[in-house]
């Protein structure tokens, strides 16, 4: 289990991160959901390591989270790639690094389920299309069999056909690998359809974490409510019954 | 990748041609009589109009632009460079006794140079904006504002006047090559230096790269396959450039240590009009400017292979 105990995390001399406490079990899913500046991707940032917390802990398992070795799924899928190499090495470097088996069936599995072409795997990034690079940057993350792996905005490049179907891929495969993932998204539609929980974050504190149906139907906070009623307005949540 | 090779050598023939041709064209039409000039050479100053006619035929400066280039470069296909106005000796034999000095001090100061920049930037790039960070990037800059000849200058001194340890001038030993090519390599160093520091840090904001750590894959196979390759592109295209320029460079400094070699062969030939020796020289340089950057181009293609277009 991620546990997200009382942290703060520093960025110069503003605070991105107030006390922010979450726990998301295996194969959960966690949506983060705020408007830009909220602190989402520092959040990302504080989970993988990369920012210290001022005050408070990240764990997995009770341990540190890196030693689970948690896998990353970026917003921008071209520039998430070494754009000299093909895709192949990408997929495969923390394998190899790792000395880790991974089996025909599981790669065959894997492509199947992204609806990739192995043969695309030998294209560097430029090669294929943004949709493409989303899938094949899904497989990479995937590929080792984490336990947990970050989503930052996943489906905010692509266009919104390929985002449904991306969704709708992401959300089989973690049933099939039972995986727990961290989303963070600006579409609240995608997280009420697909999360098991929200956390809202505003200026860097958690403002409300609930059920998806709590959050369509009866947001705690003026906050909260203000975030929803905007989604419907844009047609990105359906209004509750 | 083959097709784009093929391109890049039908590119580098054509600018070879035309600098060919435009040799030619800039000594022939350069002010004043170049019969004189050579008569003045070879005979001192007792010329009369017959000799410096003789001279004008023996050259082949009287029968034309056109008959004249077609005489020079079908020989210079085969790397026949003529014979010299003013001695009458062939000019490839000189050229190469010249270049057996000038290379070599080029090439000793090309590796002397890139090897404190190596040294430098990955001392600068350990911590940046640490202390090491500022000392190398001071001692980069200082390199760079200190002219090659002044630094000339101050090695002999040190060296050769108050230590004694290395001679100053001439070209008898190998030992006669160190200072001039500390001369040469400091400053290719002062210049480099900066260039690598800031291709590391550059290739190591990669956005793709914390999360490839965090996945397990260790610094050294990160530095090889995403941040050495990312930062050998635009030090390459330094190290090709400074390459040729310390050719040009190789120049002052022989004459501050008395060396013997490209030159003071092209003064002596340009101050005698001797054109077969000056086309020589410029002849040589262009292709060696051509190879280098020929050479460098097909690197980036291997290193980068975006870089004429192979993802199109």
């Amino acid at each position: 289990m991620l546990k997200v105990d009382h942290v703060s995390v520093k960025r110069g001399a503003s605070v991105a991160l107030k006390d922010v406490s979450f726990s998301l079990a295996a194969g959960k899913t966690l949506a983060v959901v705020g408007e830009s500046g909220a602190g989402k991707s520092t959040l990302i940032s504080a989970i993988l390591g990369l920012l210290k917390p001022a005050q408070g802990s990240i764990t997995w398992a009770g341990a540190p989270v890196r030693l689970c070795r948690p896998a990353l799924v970026m917003q921008e899928p071209r520039s998430a790639f070494n754009p000299t190499l093909p895709l192949r090495h990408s997929v495969f470097e923390a394998v190899k690094a790792r000395k880790l088996h991974v089996g025909d069936a599981r790669l065959d599995r894997l492509c199947k389920g992204l609806e990739l072409e192995r043969d695309l795997l030998d294209r560097r990034p430029a090669a294929v299309s943004i949709g493409q690079a989303q899938r094949v940057g899904i497989l990479r993350a995937l590929i080792a069999a984490p336990s947990l792996v970050l989503f930052d905005e996943p489906l905010s490049a692509l266009d919104a056909v390929t985002q449904k179907h991306t969704a709708k891929l992401i959300a089989q495969l973690q049933k099939e690998e039972g995986f727990a993932a961290l989303i963070v998204t600006h579409d609240l539609g995608y997280a009420v359809a697909h999360a098991d929980e929200i956390a809202v974050l505003k200026s860097g504190q958690i403002e409300e974490v609930s059920t998806p149906q709590d959050f369509a139907v009866a947001p705690k906070s003026a906050y909260c409510r203000v975030l929803r009623d905007a989604a419907i307005a844009l047609g990105a949540l359906e209004p509750a019954e | 990748m083959i097709s784009s090779v093929f391109d890049l050598v039908l590119r580098a023939l054509i600018v070879l041609a035309g600098t060919a041709l435009a040799t030619f064209a800039l000594l022939w039409h350069a002010p004043g009589d170049p019969a004189l000039s050579i008569a003045l050479a070879r005979f001192d100053t007792l010329v009369t109009d017959e000799v410096i006619e003789m001279v004008r035929e023996e050259a082949g400066l009287n029968i034309g632009f056109w008959p004249a280039f077609r005489a020079w470069i079908g020989p210079l296909l085969w790397f026949d460079f003529g014979n010299s106005s003013v001695t009458g000796r062939e000019v490839l034999p000189d050229l190469l006794v010249a270049v057996s000095y000038t290379f070599p001090l080029a090439f000793a100061g090309l590796a002397f140079g890139v090897a404190v920049a190596l040294l430098l930037a990955f001392v600068a790039t350990k911590r940046p904006g640490g202390w090491m960070d500022r000392v190398a990037v001071g001692v980069a800059s200082l390199g760079a504002a200190i002219p090659a000849y002044w630094l000339g200058l101050l090695l002999i001194l040190l060296f050769a006047v108050h230590l004694a340890w290395l001679p100053a001038m001439g070209a008898r030993t190998p030992a006669h090559a160190i200072l001039p090519a500390l001369t040469l390599g400091l400053g290719v160093a002062a210049s480099l230096t900066r260039i690598i520091r800031s291709s590391i840090l550059e290739a190591r904001a990669q956005p793709f790269l914390p999360a490839i750590r965090r996945r397990g894959v260790p610094s050294s196979a990160i530095g090889r396959d995403h941040v050495a390759p990312h930062a050998a592109v635009p030090v390459i295209t330094l190290v090709g450039l400074e390459m040729a320029f310390l050719l040009e460079g190789a120049v002052m400094v022989e004459i501050i240590f008395g060396r013997p070699g490209l030159g003071t062969f092209l003064v002596t030939a340009i101050e005698a009009r001797d054109f077969p020796q000056v086309q020589a020289v410029v002849v040589l340089t262009a292709l060696l400017f051509v190879t280098i950057n020929l050479v460098i181009d097909v690197i980036y293609r291997v290193i980068d292979p975006r870089i004429g277009g192979q993802d199109a």
